[in-house]
């Protein structure tokens, strides 16, 4: 994988469209960021510095949108959302951040290390703490590290600022959810700046190049199979959307489903806010963290859970996920399908 | 013992059994069953189901979840090819798909636990079952009224399914509603079979009859309609076939003497009505108006004479039926050789209306066609209670005459023109003549006035006097020849059939 070392105005599409790929059918769309990035990165760029190469004293702020997308595209930022929730983590904490990166490398929120750093004059760190779009702040790689995210400051559209401080990480997930879900619907969070060796041990590296090269590769125009190729995907299959189940507002369960029909089998893909699994006539055969992404055969444009509809035809594509994630067997458990109500173990494209 | 799937949906036993997916129709032989949970394990899967199985989840599971899915693919695994699951559960397009992709069967039920313990005791061919079939039909036959109709509505709310009663050709008797044409062609089989039996339907259902014994000549069949052949219910049903053929047979004996005494009691009133009409006691005919019979008004009698052995008494109501389906309102009543029938008007009929009612007896007597023949004579309209036997006597011997001329459909009406008239335009035929010759011969033949003096005996009602004097001889001369015409034509002349025909023949050769 080559890395990326700055991020330039003719880079944002590509790291948009790769994003997609690592949103695994949530996570926001990025290209509303795009437009809202590029004339401020027009005359400039933003360094991208690699894990390894942080200085010691660096200090890291994951920052990252919280909340719908929808919410954000209804209302959108007003630019200051970011620099108004560093200054707030930044009083609180009297530690001023040397660097920036994404809390979430997938979806939108693969723009907002970028944004970020474009605000605070600082380089982003080539790294996040998922690897991919996760829906929950305990998903987080600080969180499977035994880390807590506190403190954390909120900045909506609006002018709103909190800080939470002295709770856990589901504390501040419970917190940050009902406060944005109650307000604006969406927000900029700051997490406590860590350390280099932190960003090193902790956080999944290269979310940001991987994302840029995904976009290179897919950003040609070409048939779904070359698209799906030059991905790296495996085609778990394609076929027709026979059935797409949601859950219903305010149902404890939040998971959805896509029946489909590959070769007169059936394959049922399992969504919360992203695709989570495939099973095939029953047998799981793909699972999260590696990246499950639904591909629209006919447009070649990736579906999103929201958008996937009954008569569509898609092709099941699945991504190795971060390898991070499968190097020590807790960490399976924040981000697994079990993380996710599904009492399955994880089925990763590695581990075949 | 096994079952189709097909042949379970149609099972009564099994209430709110539906298909919830998959199409095919396997064959099941035994039953698992496991709580959702435990379904999880694969072991526990493999240990309850297999081949021929039906695997029975107990409690409430989603079948929307993928955890479902995965329990049908073990399922699948094992062979098994049917599983049952609570009713909460709805169709679903997933469902579906992958129940067909997997070649499973899944049906929906609204008790589990009791749906595996009645059909473990269907297919272990359980005595069990066939107890509580009997004792089901045996309370059936108690509880219900006494008619075999009340009978056979409460069989089947109990078993849910249509009891027949047929007669013994195979024509159903009640509720040929239910079956069809081709059906009924089918239940015709039964014609000459003796003991239970099955008729394959070609419906791809069957019947399944039991003869029911109740004295009469010919036995009634009593009938199950199956829409699909099942043999487990097959066992079931024809056992409480044996029970319920004797609850109907019971039911149809009763029946039967209180019509034998009805009739023989109609009978002897008929009877006396006729020997004493003209002078009928009180007594009489107060009887005759608590029969409900009309005594006052002109009476037209109708003679309707079986042909051949026939059960008078189980038919009268075909007779009655037939006359009233014609609008002839009838009192009909069994007599040796058939019926004797007369219907009531207020007032003196007119000619034409007296003709009206002759067409539609005759039509009547179509209606029995099919069934019976019948020889059927209609007397003249008489007034009052004695008119009753007046016309019935018109009648009789109308019915007997009617007997040999095809060419009026066995049918004769005394008209206007009288009974008389009739015989005589008879006597004239060709056939009669040579007849009325023979018959007389030996008179002819023998010495002596014989042929005359009988002629004039006969024409003075029977009287030695009145011949005497007729013929101006002695009176003792009279009955001399008298003992020997009856030596020479070996009759007896106190017999009014062999008066009339000697009569008759008289007239023929001597008018």
């Amino acid at each position: 994988m080559s890395s990326l070392h700055a991020v330039r105005e003719a880079d944002l599409d590509a790291i948009a469209a790769g994003a997609v790929v690592l949103g695994c059918g949530g996570g926001g769309d990025p290209r509303l960021f795009v437009e809202m990035l590029r004339p401020l990165i027009a005359s400039t760029s933003v360094e991208v510095v690699a894990p390894e190469k942080l200085p010691d004293g660096a200090l890291v702020m994951p920052v990252g949108i919280v909340g719908s997308a929808l919410a954000l595209e209804e209302q959108l930022p007003s630019g200051r959302e970011f620099s108004d929730t560093a200054a707030a983590l930044t009083r609180w904490t009297g530690k001023r951040p040397t660097a920036v990166m994404t809390f979430e490398g997938g979806g939108l929120n693969a723009l907002s290390g970028i944004a970020a750093a474009l605000a605070l004059g600082v380089p982003v760190v080539d790294a996040d703490l998922l690897g991919r779009a996760m829906p929950r702040l305990d998903h987080f790689s600080l969180a499977a590290a035994g880390l807590e995210l506190c403190p954390v400051t909120l900045a909506q559209p609006g002018g709103l600022i909190t800080v939470i401080d002295g709770v856990d990480v589901l504390g501040a997930e419970v917190a940050v959810r009902s406060l944005i879900g109650r307000t604006s619907g969406w927000g900029a969070l700051a997490i406590a700046s860590i350390d280099a060796r932190t960003v090193r041990e902790a956080c999944i590296p290269g979310t940001l190049s991987r994302a840029h090269e995904l976009g290179q590769h897919i950003g040609a125009p070409g048939s779904w199979q070359e698209i799906a190729g030059s991905a790296g995907a495996r085609v778990l299959g394609t076929g027709r959307v026979r059935a797409v189940r949601r859950s219903r507002p305010g149902a404890d369960d939040r998971r959805g489903n896509v029946i489909l029909e590959h070769d007169s089998a059936v394959m049922r893909v399992e969504f919360e806010s992203e695709f989570l699994t495939v099973a095939l006539d029953g047998e799981m055969i793909a699972t999260c963290p590696d990246i499950v992404t639904l591909l629209d055969v006919r447009t070649g444009a990736f579906v999103s859970c929201e958008s996937v509809h009954q008569g569509q035809d898609v092709a099941v594509l699945v991504l190795p996920g971060p390898p991070w994630w499968a190097d020590e067997v807790g960490r399976l458990k924040i981000v697994g399908p079990r993380a996710f109500g599904i009492d399955h173990d994880a089925v990763l494209m590695e581990a075949r | 013992m096994s079952a189709s799937v097909s042949a379970l949906l149609n099972n009564p036993v099994f209430v709110g059994l539906y298909r919830l997916a998959g199409e095919g129709d396997p064959v099941v032989t035994t039953v698992g069953a496991l709580t959702g949970e435990s379904a999880q394990s694969a072991e526990a899967v493999s240990g309850a189901a297999g081949s021929g199985s039906v695997l029975v989840i107990l409690d409430r599971i989603d079948v929307g979840e993928w955890r479902f899915d995965a329990l049908l693919r073990r399922t699948a695994a094992t062979g098994c090819q049917v599983v049952a699951v609570h009713s909460g559960a709805t169709e679903d397009v997933s469902l579906s798909l992958l129940a067909d992709r997997l070649g499973l069967v899944v049906l929906g039920v609204s008790d589990p636990w009791q749906f595996s313990v009645d059909l473990r005791d269907l297919l272990s061919n359980s005595r069990a079952v066939m107890a509580d079939a009997v004792l089901r039909a045996t309370h059936a036959g108690q509880r219900a009224g006494g008619s075999v109709e009340n009978l056979l509505s409460v069989l089947l709310n109990t078993f849910q399914r249509s009891f027949i009663l047929l007669d013994s050709s195979g024509r159903p008797l009640t509720g040929a509603e239910l079956l069809s044409e081709a059906d009924r062609a089918g239940a015709g089989t039964l014609s000459g079979r003796g003991a239970p039996t099955t008729v394959e339907l070609d419906s791809g259902g069957a019947l399944i009859a039991c003869p029911v014994t109740s004295g009469a000549a010919r036995e009634p069949w009593l009938a199950v309609l199956l829409p699909v052949r099942q043999s487990v219910e097959e066992a079931s049903l024809s056992v409480v076939l044996d029970v319920a053929s004797l609850a109907v047979g019971h039911r149809l004996a009763v029946a039967r003497m209180v019509d034998e005494r009805e009739a023989r009691r109609r009978s002897a009133l008929l009877g006396e009505l006729i020997d004493t009409s003209a002078d009928a006691t009180p007594g009489l005919l107060r009887r005759a108006l608590d029969a409900g019979w009309v005594l006052d008004g002109w009476h037209i009698g109708i003679k309707v004479l079986a042909v051949g052995e026939v059960d008078l008494v189980a038919r009268r109501s075909e007779v009655a039926d037939a006359l009233a389906a014609e609008g002839i309102d009838a009192t009909v009543v069994e007599q040796a050789d058939g019926w004797a029938a007369w219907t009531t008007l207020p007032g003196e009929p007119r000619p034409e209306a007296i003709t009206r009612i002759a067409e539609s007896i005759r039509a009547g007597q179509a209606r029995l066609g099919p069934t019976m023949e019948t020889w059927v004579g209609v007397g003249r309209a008489h007034d009052g209670p004695a008119g009753i036997g007046a016309s019935l006597s018109e009648a009789g011997d109308a019915a007997r005459l009617a007997g040999s001329r095809s060419q009026t459909g066995r049918f004769l009406h005394v008209d206007r023109l009288g009974l008389a008239q009739l015989l005589l335009a008879w006597t004239r035929t060709d056939t009669f003549q040579p007849a009325a010759a023979a018959l007389l011969a030996p008179l002819r033949d023998a010495s002596g006035e014989l042929l005359e003096t009988l002629s004039t005996y006969l024409d003075e009602e029977s009287s030695l006097a009145h011949t005497a004097t007729r013929m101006s001889l002695h009176r003792n001369t009279v009955s001399s020849r008298i003992d020997r015409i009856q030596r020479l034509l070996s009759v007896d002349l106190a017999d009014p059939e062999t008066r009339l025909a000697l009569h008759l023949a008289c007239r023929t050769i001597a008018p």
